[in-house]
């Protein structure tokens, strides 16, 4: 039982980091990115290269790779997502459900559909806590996500930069007329947004599997977790993140591995019924 | 709407001679031509073109970004390749049982969505489509991850299920044409102009009276209806239905529509026609070699599309239009 939890819980920690910048892009922006964790796929790809090709440990990396995807944040803000920002949700939609797409199927084209994974990292082995046993890799990936997850969380409520997000996620209209450049921002908020979830994929890549379609259930726990979370919460995401982790880990106990998601995502849809703004949320 | 029609006909005459021609075309195609393959390709047209109306209806026409239409093919093929191949109910009853249950599925969905803003809607579907493939893939009953592969002995009319392929080009034909009549029929009534009301604004939608949820929720009957039809079509088709060939149809019915143009009758037809044929041959020829390399080019155009003109190819010839007009009018004038 302590083992379920335990791992349930340092899951329910990575997972929060990506939803994290999930909820901030969805919170300044007023705009999903259904692309997400496919940024974060592109970052465990980038550790493994640097792996695989220089050597250099996961661990080493993970500020190269949020560096990276800081920057591919920003481009892809300005290629791409700026074009859309005023459109109408079908075109939002659509825009980052096509980088879907795309992104999965360059790695497929660039890296094949092989499975791959960083063999013996630094982070490698088994820890106990308590009487549960958990590798070290989901281990660091935990802390360093709660970590980062705060780090996050302090630069958006207590620096000005910060509020100058904020102040565009509540009145996008009237932030200019503070001296803020909303165009800026929310080149900000994309960077910020793939720079977390980078640091999630670099952080997973020390235990995980790593293939194309990686993603595709991460980003639905992550969608699931900020609706949850009431977007815009750097807290609630993590929150609610974490309730995921758990609810996964005893529904994969209790009933069958293969069904823990079918769980999850279920009681995500009586959410709906119930309390759609979320738990932090103010309105839907 | 019988006079609205005959006007539009009469406003639109060459478009209208055209679609006749090609109509004509399409009926006495099989006749002269013995080669089944380019029938296999026409016919994935037509279904693909029904298919993205289906999801066009939902999406286009209502704004309700459907992330996982092919839930609703599935069911739908689903319905009906269980009750013909457990118990023997002809195919065409299970294809009618098939649209029902999808419909009320499509009910439970959007009734508690419908509520709420787009976007959750779109994840709504994108869970239910993983819920729905996990859950097939496991139950035993509907044949678990191998499926379900239909018995080869019984062939005709009233099993659905032939050994030539004339006659399902003509049953998709006549499917892509419910479909187009459905289409017709929404644009034409005042359902359309609701729709497009609910699509551009939901709130200015609600403050002219609009039931809103209501009409959404009329979308979603017609589109999953048509869906439904199509995933019995399908399985009967292949003559097997796993949860690979029919819950994983989502990004190429949306694909083609969008490549098309959303919010048009002939959006659809215009996609699957220009992509289906290219996906079709690209597979015989490179069996399946090319797959990654034409869905990053995929991927790229819808980005692209959605962009730079978001009514897909139908937009760009209205726009192209639009300015011929201008210049003709301008010409004498000036």
């Amino acid at each position: 039982m302590e083992q379920i939890l335990i791992s349930g819980l340092f899951a329910g920690m990575v997972y929060g980091l990506i939803s994290i910048g999930l909820s901030i892009i969805w919170g300044v922006m007023d705009m999903v990115n259904f692309a997400h964790s496919d940024f974060m796929m592109l970052a465990m790809y980038f550790t493994f290269l640097l792996f695989s090709g220089v050597g250099l440990d996961p661990l080493f990396s993970l500020p190269l790779v949020i560096t990276a995807l800081f920057i591919i944040g920003v481009l892809i803000y300005a290629v791409v997502i700026r074009k859309v920002v005023g459109g109408e949700l079908v075109q939002q939609t659509l825009c980052t459900f096509g980088m879907v797409v795309f992104l999965q199927s360059l790695a497929q084209f660039l890296w094949t559909g092989n499975f791959r994974m960083i063999t013996n990292p630094i982070a490698s082995g088994s820890v106990r806590i308590l009487s549960a046993s958990l590798s070290r890799g989901q281990v660091v990936a935990g802390l360093a996500s709660v970590a980062i997850g705060f780090a996050v969380w302090w630069i958006i409520n207590k620096t000005r930069i910060g509020w100058a997000l904020m102040a565009t996620a509540q009145n996008r209209m009237s932030a200019p007329l503070m001296g803020i450049n909303v165009n800026k921002m929310f080149a900000l908020a994309w960077g910020i947004g793939l720079a977390s979830v980078g640091a999630a994929g670099a952080l997973l890549a020390n235990f995980y599997y790593i293939y194309p379609q990686v993603g595709a259930t991460f980003q639905l726990l992550a969608l699931v977790a900020v609706s949850m979370g009431g977007f815009g919460s750097v807290f609630g995401a993590m929150l609610a993140s974490i309730l995921i982790g758990f609810i996964e880990a005893l529904s994969g106990y209790f009933i069958e591995p293969a069904f823990k998601y079918v769980v999850v995502f279920g009681l995500y849809l009586l959410m709906m019924f119930v309390r759609p703004q979320g738990f932090f949320g103010t309105h839907a | 709407m019988g006079t609205e029609l005959l006007e539009s006909m009469k406003s639109h005459k060459i478009a209208w001679g055209l679609c006749f021609v090609l109509l004509v075309t399409a009926i006495f195609f099989p006749r002269y031509n013995a080669d089944p393959f380019p029938l296999h390709v026409i016919l994935m047209v037509f279904l693909f073109s029904a298919l993205g109306t289906s999801w066009n209806i939902l999406s286009g026409y209502a704004g309700q970004i459907s992330l996982g239409q092919s839930v609703f093919v599935g069911i739908g093929g689903y319905v009906s390749s269980v009750l013909y191949v457990s118990y023997g109910v002809s195919p065409w009853i299970g294809m009618i049982l098939g649209m029902l249950i999808t419909m009320a599925f499509g009910w439970m969905i959007g009734k508690p969505c419908f509520r709420l803003g787009g976007r959750y809607f779109a994840i709504a579907t994108m869970a239910i489509v993983q819920i729905a493939y996990i859950v097939v893939s496991r139950w035993e009953f509907v044949g678990g991850a191998r499926g379900i592969y239909f018995p080869m002995r019984n062939w005709g009319w009233v099993y659905f299920s032939f050994r030539d392929k004339a006659s399902y080009y003509y049953i998709a034909l006549g499917m892509m044409l419910v479909a187009f009549a459905a289409v017709l029929y929404i644009e034409k009534s005042h359902i359309g102009y609701y729709l497009k009301t609910i699509r551009e604004d939901p709130d200015v939608a609600e403050a002219l009276g609009i039931d809103v949820p209501k009409y959404k929720m009329i979308s979603m009957m017609f589109s999953t209806a048509i869906a439904a039809m199509g995933g019995t079509f399908y399985a009967q088709y292949l003559l097997f239905a796993d949860p690979d060939s029919l819950f994983m149809l989502s990004v190429p019915i949306m694909l083609l529509t969008v490549m098309g143009g959303t919010g048009s009758l002939i959006g659809p037809l215009i996609g699957s026609g220009l992509l289906i044929p290219i996906q079709e041959y690209a597979r015989v020829a490179w069996s399946g070699r090319g797959q990654a390399l034409d869905q990053l080019f995929y991927g790229f155009i819808i980005v692209f599309i959605v962009v730079l003109q978001p009514r897909g190819i139908i937009g760009v010839y209205d726009s192209i239009m639009d300015r011929l007009k201008k210049s003709i009018q301008t010409v004498p004038r000036g």
